[in-house]
């Protein structure tokens, strides 16, 4: 299966600052993709790149299409949703179901009209007057009621309270994604989304730092908990980060050959959340496979 | 796809332009109907404007009927002239800030995740300017001209003077409204090198439209005078206003100010203009 989405040497500089720096992944038809990365290290420009809304140096192939050309031909098969409060302000609810039905040609009104019945969202109201969770939650109604290939969400739940957070998540996975379908999710809140994920990406000054499938990292990454007489030996084995817990250390290994580690103890797989933070940190001493 | 689908997407982003422009496009000229209609109603229940409205429709019925048939086109123009002037204020308005209100309100990615074409989204604000806004002070106009003609009607038949000038009345009634009607089209259709500058502003300009669509103008202006010596342009400028100030036109005035070739000149520089905007509006750093 072809790639839905490949970026070779994705690059955008903002006068000095280079927000994209030769960045180089691919996503496939059907994966739930992570783009992480701390605040600044360039993922909404990589979405906005994906969506054709800047202009940017390098190959970019989107859902078979280049997105610095024609951008509206792509948004039929792709979809967005920014943080929070991108509705315009003055829009009625009712306004903003007709106006997605009037342009959109795979917008579904009875599934959108559906998704909304169960909110407490009134048709009358104006986005003003509603909360940011309804914000959200009226946005992903009418997002999910298209039938996209793609669908992009940046930093979708930035700003909203733990509960809207965990449905906003349950809705898209029970009811939107499908084999079909392709998300890709940025956000520097690594922990409620690493369940979902298929594959990740980790994001830093610009440069995707690490490219895996989830089902890849137990292979490759190991971590181990070892208390303070074996921590020299622990560090022979290279680890890329460690850190204290509880007056012991848990030390983290890249490394395909798993066998090796085995001398130290039992071995598991960091959480992506830890792994991050390893990267983060690690990724400015090492080369890294990407 | 189809024309269907396309004609049905621009209806859509036009009812977008009215839910999201409601006040310039509907209540600016529901509240000038109101305010002549109270105006109206004051006056002519009393007795000097009661008086001076019969002595004039006395006038008019007798002298002779193309010169009545003129008085009475005057009346419906200058009525017109109060609902359609404020138009020449709100449609610059709009121009400058519709493109320039999508990017840089918060609202830009709901507008850019959407597969409408930057083309149909710039025709949309287009025909809003051209078409709907002067259409929505025109429809008010027309009921206020309803009342206007109620209350003639019963002036002349409790006056005793006759249907000969009621039948003028009704006639010159149709007359006034496709000139109007004509004239409102004619005009945007002139104005459109300002229509298409106006909106190649709204699609660039980072910040304060305003300064950028007034400043370049008058930087123009002034630089052709400093380096030329010559006024060219701002004599350009002169003459592509408001083409007549009495909307008492006839037919033959009409097409004598607009059909000629600075009108063609208009449309051409006006619709490259637009295109420019067109292309300006990819752009959303």
């Amino acid at each position: 299966m072809s790639a839905i989405i490949s970026a070779q040497g994705l690059s955008k500089s903002y006068g000095n600052h280079k927000a994209l720096s030769n960045a180089n992944f691919s996503i496939q038809p059907g994966a739930i993709t992570g783009l992480i990365g701390p605040n600044g290290a360039g993922k909404t420009t990589a979405l906005r790149a994906l969506l054709g809304l800047c202009e940017f140096t390098g190959d970019l192939e989107v859902a078979g299409r280049d997105p610095r050309q024609d951008r509206h031909l792509l948004m039929e098969d792709v979809c967005f949703i920014a943080d929070v409060g991108i509705l315009p302000k003055w829009l009625r609810v009712s306004q903003a179901i007709d106006f997605v039905d009037g342009v959109h040609p795979r917008f579904n009104r009875e599934k959108a009209e559906r998704l909304l019945a169960r909110t407490e969202i009134k048709r009358t109201s104006k986005i003003k007057e509603l909360s940011k969770g309804m914000v959200t939650q009226l946005h992903l109604a009418l997002v999910m009621a298209i039938d996209v290939r793609l669908l992009v969400l940046d930093e979708p739940t930035l700003g909203l309270d733990i509960m809207y957070r965990k449905e906003f998540y349950d809705r898209l996975l029970g009811e939107y994604y499908d084999a079909e379908k392709t998300v890709v999710i940025s956000t520097h809140q690594v922990e409620e989304i690493e369940n979902l994920l298929t594959q990740l990406l980790f994001i830093q000054h610009g440069r995707i730092i690490l490219d895996i499938a989830m089902d890849e990292l137990p292979e490759r990454f190991h971590e181990v908990i070892l208390s303070a007489e074996r921590f020299e030996e622990a560090r022979y084995y290279n680890p890329i980060y460690e850190r204290d817990v509880l007056g012991r250390k848990v030390f983290l290994f890249d490394t395909l050959d798993a066998g090796r580690l085995q001398v130290l103890g039992e071995t598991r797989t960091p959480s992506v959340s830890d792994l991050f933070v390893a990267m983060m940190t690690h990724a400015g001493t090492t080369g890294v496979r990407s | 796809m189809n024309m269907e689908f396309h004609i049905k997407q621009l209806r859509t982003l036009i009812f977008r332009e009215f839910w999201e422009h409601k006040i310039a496009i509907f209540w600016v000229p529901v509240s000038i109907g109101i305010l002549c209609t109270l105006a109206l109603l004051w006056g002519i229940t009393r007795e000097p404007v009661y008086d001076a409205a019969i002595n004039q429709l006395n006038i008019m019925s007798s002298i002779a009927q193309p010169e009545a048939r003129v008085q009475l086109l005057g009346i419906f123009g200058m009525v017109s002239m109060l609902f359609l002037a404020p138009l020449y204020l709100t449609i610059p308005i709009y121009l400058l800030v519709c493109l320039y209100d999508d990017r840089k309100t918060g609202a830009s990615l709901f507008w850019y995740s959407l597969p409408v074409s930057n083309a149909k989204t710039v025709a949309s604000k287009l025909l809003t300017a051209l078409v709907l806004m002067p259409l929505s002070a025109i429809a008010i106009l027309l009921l206020f001209f309803m009342l206007l003609l109620l209350i003639s009607t019963v002036l002349i038949l409790s006056s005793g003077l006759g249907a000969g000038l009621l039948w003028l009345l009704i006639q010159s009634f149709f007359n006034a409204v496709l000139l109007i009607v004509s004239v409102a089209i004619l005009t945007g259709l002139w104005l459109l090198p300002f229509y298409g500058w106006l909106l190649l502003v709204s699609a660039f300009a980072r910040a304060v439209p305003f300064f950028w669509a007034v400043g370049v103008v008058i930087a123009l202006a002034i630089a052709e005078r400093v380096v030329f010596s010559s006024s060219y342009f701002s004599t350009w400028l002169d003459s592509r206003g408001i083409p007549y100030q009495n909307l008492s036109v006839s037919w033959t005035e009409l097409v004598g100010a607009f059909l000629n070739y600075d009108m063609l000149y208009g449309l051409v520089l006006g619709s490259v203009l637009i295109v420019g905007a067109i292309y300006m509006r990819r752009y959303t750093d």
